[in-house]
């Protein structure tokens, strides 16, 4: 083996921790905020039918509206997770990248 | 004259070397999604106002009738097309593009429900916050992408 595994872990992991962490946290408020927000607009929605306000087709359409916007919210965790990912990854690559490029002579990180 | 087998060695590890410096000259840092776009943050925030302004008109009891309204809708419409162009051609920005198609299927509902004479003075409320909330997702998104960069 050209590195002892273990020590290559431990600073592999303390490089991704904190950004996964912030990540999570700016993510889990999103998600929070606009899932109670859409609870409201679907209540709204509810109470208009209810009331005779609205008809079946205008509901529909309404709820058709709110999925689409639905879409558009996990859509945007899926990027904030992506964006996470690729963080803790180079942060992995860089504080590795001196033990491993002088264990082998050149540059590979 | 190197042996047979030395000589398939030397080659093996030649072959080897030559793999991984290509491979490296390719390597560094990962790229998951499209960074931030200034223009596409803009281009949203002008988009939001623009949608804000065609509500406020609906926003009367009755609603206004919809030819009055369909130049409104036809700018909106524009602004959002080109704003879809410049992220599809951005690569990895697949997010961002799903997101201005949800958009406009949710404003292409709205103009649906008004040309049908279906919308009424109540819907105004939640459609707006409807559409308020697809706009935050892809602003937030773009945001996002400039305070969590290194």
């Amino acid at each position: 083996m050209a590195f002892d595994i273990q020590s290559l872990v431990s600073p592999i992991i303390g490089a991704m921790k904190p950004i996964l962490s912030k990540s999570w946290s700016e993510v889990s408020a999103y998600a929070q905020t606009e899932a109670t927000k859409m609870a409201q607009t679907l209540d709204s929605i509810a109470e208009l039918r209810l009331a005779g306000k609205i008809d079946d087709v205008q509901a529909s359409a309404l709820l058709d509206m709110q999925k689409h916007s639905m879409q558009a919210v996990l859509l945007c965790v899926e990027g904030i997770g992506l964006i996470a990912a690729q963080n803790a990854i180079n942060a992995a690559l860089d504080a590795v990248k001196d033990v491993v490029n002088g264990k082998l002579g050149f540059a590979l990180l | 004259m190197p042996s047979r087998s030395l000589l398939t060695r030397r080659v093996a590890v030649a072959l080897s070397t030559c793999y991984v410096l290509l491979a490296s000259s390719a390597c560094g840092h990962v790229t998951l999604i499209s960074p931030y776009d200034e223009t596409t943050d803009k281009g949203v925030t002008a988009l939001e106002k623009s949608i804000s302004g065609l509500l406020d008109q609906l926003d009367h009891d009755p609603v206004p009738d919809y030819a009055s309204l369909s130049g409104t809708y036809d700018s909106v419409f524009s602004d959002l097309a080109s704003l879809r162009l410049r992220n599809d051609a951005r690569p990895k920005n697949t997010q961002t593009v799903g997101q201005l198609d949800a958009l406009r299927k949710s404003l292409t509902d709205l103009r649906q429900l008004h040309q049908q004479g279906k919308l009424n003075h109540v819907m105004v409320g939640p459609t707006r916050d409807i559409l308020e909330q697809n706009v935050r997702a892809i602003l937030t998104l773009e945001l996002q992408k400039k305070e969590l960069s290194p």
